[in-house]
């Protein structure tokens, strides 16, 4: 986890998010900017109402999250970085991933803070399997 | 030929209908074609999607197995 490094926390857990936790990991006297990113479950999806909602990891997640932190904090001004994000069996209102970044300035943390979330829903092994009211079902991001 | 174990993950496991099996091929592109044939319509479709690590590196279709491999099917990533 918290290595010394601008990298204050990185996990991949079954238990309930805290957006203080992050936010706590984030703070240093050298920051100006804090930006947070929150991602909950939301009860729609493609006009569809969802029941339920399930995220499950490949066991390389951790190493991959790093690998995406470790970019992010080389090509911005990084002076802290956290992110968190959830596995297992979900519901509406959960929240599922939380990122921060702290920075001097407001400019980089927003960009360093996009980066993070982006490159994390892209490329970190995480599979969303969504219920629907309905009865049916979907995985995420299959076409 | 080599063989070796299939690992499925997420909606390729679903699809499957089991985490792992034995495979017998030359290449990825083989047995990757195999197992679409042998699970049907959803699962080809499925593979059709997804990345593929073979002893835990991202390799494509023209891959060359080696005896005792382990073949990871990863579907698209959909974490936040």
């Amino acid at each position: 986890m918290a290595d010394g490094s601008v990298i204050r926390l990185l996990a991949v857990r079954e238990q309930p998010l805290s957006v203080d936790e992050v936010l706590a990991a984030v703070a240093d006297p050298a920051a100006g900017g804090t930006v947070v990113f929150i991602g909950t479950v939301r009860d729609e999806d493609s006009g569809k109402s969802v029941d339920a909602l399930g995220y499950s990891a490949h066991p390389t997640v951790d190493d991959a999250l790093r690998t995406v932190a470790e970019r992010v904090a080389a090509e911005h001004p990084v002076i802290a970085l956290a992110a968190v994000h959830r596995v297992g069996d979900l519901v509406v209102g959960d929240l599922a991933v939380v990122v921060a970044v702290s920075c001097a300035h407001r400019g980089d943390a927003f960009a360093a803070a996009r980066q993070l979330i982006d490159d994390l829903k892209s490329t970190v092994p995480i599979w969303k399997h969504q219920t629907f009211g309905d009865g049916s079902d979907e995985w995420v991001g299959l076409p | 030929m080599a063989t070796g174990t299939v690992r499925f993950w997420a909606a390729a496991r679903a699809a499957a209908g089991k985490s792992e099996q034995a495979y017998d091929g030359a290449t990825l592109g083989s047995v990757v074609d195999a197992l679409g044939a042998e699970h049907g319509p959803e699962l080809a479709r499925i593979l059709g999607h997804c990345s593929f690590l073979v002893d835990g590196a991202r390799v494509g279709r023209d891959f060359q197995l080696s005896q005792g491999e382990v073949i990871e099917v990863l579907p698209p990533f959909a974490g936040g």
